[in-house]
């Protein structure tokens, strides 16, 4: 607050919304976007836009963004499943952004059945639907610590290496560089 | 009679947690199958250990401070073992072992706190002072556990919490061995001391006179109760209820003598968290219930059953 | 002070010059005590609250250890004996006692063959034995099945000794034991115990408030004032008037009962009090 800027910009997100609200009434402008899905990302240009006052330039990125999202999935010829965490196992569900990365690089999320964006499976289910990739986000280049347990070694994906190791910056979340996201996936896909 | 109704029960819960799973298994192919041999059988093992070794450990300790509500996790333990865990990853501590060993780590630093204050006053462990101090120390850790978690960025500390709700997620034929290994010295540290328990039951003072060591039986029981219960929180996190349950329903059919109650309790134990685990991976498949609310939403009914029994008779 | 003729090797207990301050007290709560019991009689301790009874139980029984002065049981310091051992000898009835759990007449009796059993073995057919000839000592066999929150006060006094002779001991040691009971379970639990000594040659030491039945019952009495011993011996010796008047700092009277001393304490008019 005391740096008085012109606009914050906020994740719609829990608590950030009491933090908008104390922005709001310091006088301060705030606005809140949801960002979680590629969809959001057109929009969210725009609202940018129009509170930045650039609308020609928020315009244009706006349908770069839109037709990134909008673009039909080509068909999948290989599957992965999520893992946030391992012990107890956490996957990445439907519908959540990792998940249409994942169908827009052309690989079936194992899990798409799932409805929630992240869930808790057992380790036996992730053995059973055997998805021909690991993705774990890691900024580093070594396999996830779990993959030397030997429960996960149950996986064949873990015994064979199979991870994708994806930095948190670029798919992280959705952001202008979605679409390079999803051109890194399906180049490490193809190997 | 009713030893032999047990044990069936301990191995058809047993059975159970190998033929019943989130993934389809067909009879014919259970004995071929990797997932029952990789998974499923390491898995039911580490529940029946894990689930006993908490049943011993809980009709100990309720013997030890001679009150009925004491349950493995009063003690602080799965506070110190909660913030060893969450350090170990705020601090990036690599390896697969890393979480058990620093919540074990955690844990055992719990214990000890609660036993040097268990002392305060003279030699003597006073029961009411383990509590508290073990309801303090657990209160202290968990306190400083959640400002870490708000403080840091990672979402990976908030993950941590799930496991620390309970989950037999981790089970290998190595944490089968591990605490296969372990387990034994302090239960039968807990078995050898079935009479002195029953003695304790009379208060500390007649169970002296009655020939009673009462202080190496107080030292001994708290210390074996505790590194059982450490062990469990290590391998498979906070399960509740089944350490204040299980010597309940014991003592309901074997009395309280010890020297029944206390392989029954681990039986018991054993059977319970086997079964409730099967509940816990199947009944909302493809996802799993932390074991720990299976486990509660279970024993909070029988629980409730049994004060309602206690108070008639 | 002990008679010259009682040799310390021949008596269960022994306690010579014994003196003991609690810690941080302002003074001592024994100052040079005495008192020996042998097989086969019967001491009580009496004295006003405070006295220094209990005191010289714990100290006796070695839970404490004395200051000054020595604490002997049957030939050995009473603080060096293991506790296992020490419960085949003598058997106590505390004042107070927990019930944790429910539980039924026989199996309470049972937990007093927890000195003669081992570690993992299982009861045996002789402690089974023990404990229906105890509670059969205590006029208490037809209470065997019965649970004890079933019982009345005195009938759970009785249990209590039994409990106690289970551990089949030579001494017996009862603090207060007639304490919330009624007269006819006092009268009778006082009847038990002289029995026991009469026909077990057990020795027993017993704190008592009740200066009347002490007297009546007892071999020997031991009277205690702020940690001191004011007398000891015989009943006739030990209650007199000047001494009772003295230490309990109330006007009686003194009557002879069965050749025993009986106090009855006088009425106070309300002018001369104070």
């Amino acid at each position: 607050m005391a740096r008085r800027p012109d606009l914050v910009v906020l994740y719609n997100a829990g608590p950030n919304v009491t933090a908008a609200k104390q922005l709001e009434r310091a006088g301060i402008q705030t606005v809140l976007i949801d960002l979680n899905r590629l969809e959001d990302l057109g929009p969210a240009a725009r609202t940018l836009g129009r509170l930045t006052g650039r609308n020609e330039q928020a315009e244009s990125l706006a349908m770069a963004l839109d037709s990134t999202a909008g673009r039909p999935p080509p068909p999948s010829t290989t599957s992965l499943a999520f893992v946030v965490w391992d012990n107890p196992p956490i996957i990445i569900g439907h519908g959540s952004y990792l998940d249409q990365l994942a169908t827009q690089a052309g690989a079936r999320n194992v899990f798409g059945d799932v409805a929630a964006p992240s869930a808790q499976v057992s380790l036996e289910t992730i053995v059973a639907r055997n998805p021909e990739w690991i993705a774990v986000l890691s900024d580093s280049a070594a396999p996830p610590a779990f993959a030397k347990r030997r429960e996960w070694r149950a996986v064949r994906a873990v015994r064979e290496g199979h991870f994708l190791l994806l930095p948190g910056s670029l798919f992280g979340r959705p952001g202008l560089r979605s679409g390079e996201a999803i051109q890194q996936l399906r180049a490490r896909l193809a190997r | 009679m009713r030893w032999t109704l047990l044990v069936i029960l301990a191995v058809l819960a047993l059975a159970l947690s190998v033929v019943l799973g989130p993934a389809a298994v067909p009879l014919g192919e259970l004995l071929r199958s990797d997932i029952v041999w990789s998974l499923r059988v390491p898995r039911a093992l580490l529940a029946f250990l894990v689930g006993g070794s908490l049943g011993v450990a809980g009709a100990g300790l309720q013997a030890l401070v001679r009150n009925p509500l004491a349950d493995p996790f009063l003690l602080g333990l799965s506070g110190g073992a909660g913030l060893g865990a969450v350090l170990a990853i705020a601090l990036h501590l690599s390896g697969p072992w890393a979480l058990p060993i620093a919540a074990f780590l955690g844990a055992l630093a719990a214990l000890g706190l609660v036993y040097r204050l268990g002392l305060i006053g003279g030699a003597s462990l006073d029961p009411r002072i383990l509590l508290l101090g073990g309801v303090a120390i657990g209160a202290f850790t968990a306190a400083i556990t959640t400002a870490i978690v708000s403080l840091a960025d990672a979402a990976e500390l908030r993950n941590a919490f799930l496991w620390l709700w309970g989950g037999l997620s981790g089970a290998s034929w190595d944490s089968v061995l591990l605490v296969a290994l372990y387990a034994p010295i302090p239960l039968v540290v807990l078995f050898a001391a079935s009479r002195p328990l029953d003695l304790l039951a009379l208060g500390e003072e007649s169970a002296g006179y009655l020939g009673a060591d009462v202080e190496r039986v107080k030292r001994r029981v708290y210390l074996a109760a505790s590194l059982l219960t450490a062990a469990a929180v290590a391998v498979s996190g906070v399960i509740g209820f089944v350490g204040l349950v299980v010597p309940h329903i014991a003592r309901l059919t074997w009395g309280h003598r010890h020297r029944s109650l206390l392989p029954a309790a681990f039986l018991g134990g054993g059977a319970l968290l086997a079964f409730a685990d099967t509940l816990a991976r199947t009944v909302v498949a493809p996802r799993e219930l932390p074991v720990g609310v299976v486990t509660a939403l279970v024993g909070v009914p029988v629980f409730a059953f049994l004060l309602k029994r206690w108070t008639i008779a | 002070m002990n008679d010259v003729r009682r040799a310390p090797e021949s008596m269960m207990l022994w306690l010579e010059g014994v003196s003991y301050r609690y810690p941080g007290a302002a003074r001592d709560a024994l100052t040079n005590v005495s008192l020996s019991v042998g097989l086969g009689e019967f001491h009580a301790v009496l004295g006003p609250n405070g006295s220094g009874k209990t005191t010289l139980v714990r100290i006796a029984l070695g839970a404490v250890q004395p200051l000054v002065g020595r604490a002997d049981i049957d030939g050995r310091s009473a603080s060096r004996w293991p506790r296992q051992d020490l419960a085949r000898l003598v058997g106590v009835v505390p004042q107070r006692e927990d019930n944790l759990f429910p539980q039924r007449v026989r199996e309470t009796v049972l937990l007093g063959r927890y000195p003669h059993l081992s570690l993992w073995g299982r009861e045996r057919a002789e402690d089974h034995d023990a404990v229906d000839r105890a509670l059969a000592a205590c006029d208490a066999l037809h209470l065997a099945d019965r649970w004890l929150w079933t019982l009345s006060g005195g009938e759970y006094q009785r249990v209590r000794v039994a409990r106690a002779l289970a551990q089949e001991p030579k001494l017996l040691v009862l603090d207060e034991p007639g304490m919330s009971l009624d007269l006819k379970h006092e009268m009778g639990l006082f009847e038990l115990v002289l029995g026991l000594v009469k026909t077990q040659g057990l020795g027993v030491l017993m704190i008592t408030h009740d200066l009347n039945l002490a007297a009546r019952f007892a071999d020997s009495l031991l009277l205690l004032s702020e940690g001191r011993t004011v007398a000891s011996g015989a009943p006739a010796d030990v209650l007199t008037q000047e001494t009772v008047q003295a230490v309990f700092s109330w006007p009686v009277m003194m009557q002879t009962i069965d050749g025993r001393p009986q106090m009855v304490p006088l009425r106070q008019p309300k002018e001369s009090r104070g």
